[in-house]
């Protein structure tokens, strides 16, 4: 074995299925530590960097996932070439892991890219940038202006957003996106239990907010709220 | 795996932008969904083993995740930009009415 590609951490106990494909082509299988189970596989290849490994690696999360109430993502590409460093590298890192794994445990991962409906001003203004002199100095700073507002906003909305929402979630995280991108990308920690409740918040939130867009994706494992 | 647009509500507004077709809005949460999972398994989940993804994955995955990501959101955002047209023209001159 010339290297260990890693896929996700769920609690020990839990174990790939005997047929679950990776992403170079060999099997998934797993290091069972005595506080966690590694998924992982183990191959003499490097994965491809195209769409289909992408695809091929969230689809052995999702395996985990559904066969566990807790797992923990492993970020693409992560390589180690054996697994002693491996498992010197997570024993390090326990207190860390087996706390996070206690917060995704019976969650999912709700995304929402919240868009204006009108975003024209904000793209013409973009547009009408000038080429040379004062007028582009003035455009650069009008510009920052608008930024500062942006990042204002959403903070404004995702404060909003967590205390509407309130039990339904366990945790949120918010990315201002780039001028011309949406404002902003959430996601939600859901417990399974509260799915309901989550959607009706969310209902909620839109109907006070008929300016915004809200594009819902998920449930996805816990990628967001992996340390 | 669910995905769904919630909602796209026009304000008040004298006469209604013309509906994106069924086809675009699905073309539209296909590419979100996209950008979704590859911002997800790229840029989020544990790291373990630090700058040894680099090495491994390469340039191109940095190629690959742009490319889907401005993919996506350039078609967000010019639909976006379509209805706002839409309803500029659609709107009576002021003082009108």
């Amino acid at each position: 074995v010339s290297g260990i590609y890693l896929y996700c951490f769920t609690p020990p106990g839990t174990v790939p299925g005997a047929d679950l494909a990776g992403v170079c082509a060999g099997l998934v299988t797993h290091l069972a530590l005595p506080w966690l189970t590694v998924w992982l596989e183990e191959t003499d290849d490097v994965p491809r960097a195209d769409l289909e490994t992408i695809r091929r690696h969230d689809a052995v999360v999702r395996a985990a996932w559904a066969a566990t109430p807790a797992c923990l993502p492993v970020r693409f590409g992560q390589w180690f070439a054996e697994a002693g460093a491996l498992e010197k590298t997570l024993t390090e890192r326990r207190m860390e892991l087996e706390r996070a794994l206690t917060t995704v445990a019976d969650a999912g991962e709700h995304g929402i890219r919240i868009t204006e409906t009108d975003p024209t001003t904000e793209a013409e203004a973009e547009r009408a940038r000038p080429s040379t002199g004062r007028a582009y100095l003035e455009w650069l700073q009008a510009r920052m202006r608008r930024d500062d507002a942006r990042a204002r906003r959403v903070a404004a909305l995702g404060e909003e957003l967590e205390a509407s929402l309130g039990p339904a979630i366990r945790a949120q995280r918010l990315d201002v996106l780039p001028a011309g991108q949406g404002l902003a990308s959430v996601a939600h920690l859901v417990p399974i239990e509260r799915a309901e409740a989550y959607a009706e918040g969310i209902r909620a939130f839109g109907a006070r907010h008929p300016e915004l867009g809200l594009l819902e994706t998920g449930p996805w494992p816990p990628y967001s709220f992996a340390p | 795996m669910v995905e769904r647009n919630r909602r796209t509500r026009p304000p008040s507004l004298a006469k209604p932008p013309p509906a994106p077709s069924r086809t675009a809005e699905a073309l539209q949460m296909d590419d979100l969904v996209l950008s979704e999972l590859v911002s997800r398994v790229l840029d989020r989940g544990v790291m373990v083993a630090g700058d040894v993804t680099i090495s491994v994955a390469g340039i191109d995955l940095v190629h690959l995740a742009l490319r889907i990501r401005l993919s996506s959101t350039e078609t967000l955002h010019r639909d976006a930009l379509d209805r706002g047209r839409a309803r500029g023209a659609d709107a009576p001159p002021e003082g009108s009415g």
